[in-house]
């Protein structure tokens, strides 16, 4: 049960830019000392993508890994002229290690400017079994908020300071809180931090 | 006498013509083509977001080239001679990107394209 505890924490990060544009492709990996997830997704079109992840957790004995299909809603989209808004719905289902049946769902909400950035996401991972009842399944929150201190420049290095906070209840260490760097160049970003309690943090996205 | 001298002196120093020789004609910087078509973009917020707006504008026929600017929310285009985007064409592209058009500009006169009938 605590392994699959864990994995609902880590694919919380599967939600970045769930969508892009049609016919994107975006590369997505996050790497923790002691764990790393790999994504892919495919955008058909403006509200939906399809993808493929696989997280890996290394214990000090065993390892747990969880492979997942998973399709990507474009649930809602405000565009103005200064910001945007998005609700994103994501679901998918795969196979562990121990070819156990998972299932996975997740939710994120954010906003952006150019200058202000913010995600809160939901994410729930579990068997199956664990499915019928809903109860009992584990689930994550994780919010963020983001500022870029100077003027955008879409040619050069974008900078932005960062803080996430995630929220597992049923984790030993329930709360965790990172404050991380967020680089933007061109079709790359890519984060790094360490948490208040000392675990670092990295993850990269590109843009195909 | 003496002043007389210098003042003769003097006149004799000056060059038959006083005027300088005219300054060839400088020729003026080429001037910039202006874009065939400005569009306002709503929802331009990040360098992915012009990434992808990018990638798709560019790929319209008949465009040659394409530049965005995320501080103006606008995607210029140079089009080919006599090669014209509707703006239904322009719209879906940016749909499709996942934005909204605002606006779309098109000079009175864009060099080496027709306006719209």
């Amino acid at each position: 049960m605590w392994k699959t505890l864990v994995l609902v924490f880590l694919s919380s990060s599967a939600l970045a830019h769930p969508v892009t544009y049609k016919g994107g492709v975006a590369m997505f990996s996050m790497h923790r000392p002691d764990s790393t997830q790999l994504q892919a997704n495919y955008t058909l079109n403006r509200h939906f993508a399809i993808a493929a992840s696989h997280i890996r957790k290394n214990f000090q004995h065993d390892a747990a890994e969880v492979s997942l299909l998973h399709a990507n809603i474009l649930a809602y989209r405000r565009n103005s002229a200064q910001s945007q808004s998005n609700i994103y719905l994501s679901v998918g289902g795969g196979l562990s290690a121990q070819t156990e049946a998972n299932g996975f769902a997740a939710i994120q909400l954010d906003h952006e400017t150019d200058h202000f950035y913010s995600a809160f996401s939901g994410q729930t991972f579990g068997s199956l079994a664990q499915f019928q009842t809903p109860s009992d399944l584990p689930f994550s929150l994780r919010g963020r908020l983001g500022v870029l201190p100077f003027a955008p420049n879409v040619d050069g290095l974008q900078i932005w300071a960062v803080v996430q906070t995630t929220w597992q209840p049923h984790m030993h260490q329930p709360v965790e809180i990172t404050p991380m760097l967020r680089f933007f160049y061109q079709n790359v970003l890519w984060e790094t931090g360490v948490s208040i309690d000392g675990t670092p943090w990295f993850q990269m996205m590109v843009h195909l | 006498m003496l002043t007389t001298l210098f003042l003769t002196s003097l006149l004799s120093a000056t060059p038959p013509s006083a005027e300088p020789p005219p300054a060839p004609p400088v020729e003026a910087a080429p001037k910039a083509v202006d874009p065939s078509v400005v569009i306002h973009v709503d929802g331009m917020v990040c360098s992915f977001c012009v990434q992808g707006l990018e990638r798709g504008m560019s790929k319209l026929s008949g465009v040659t080239r394409v530049a965005l600017s995320l501080e103006d929310k606008t995607i210029a285009l140079w089009m080919a001679p006599n090669k014209v985007l509707s703006d239904e064409v322009l719209e879906k592209q940016i749909r499709d990107s996942g934005f909204d058009v605002a606006k779309i500009l098109r000079p009175k006169n864009p060099p080496d394209s027709k306006q719209k009938p």
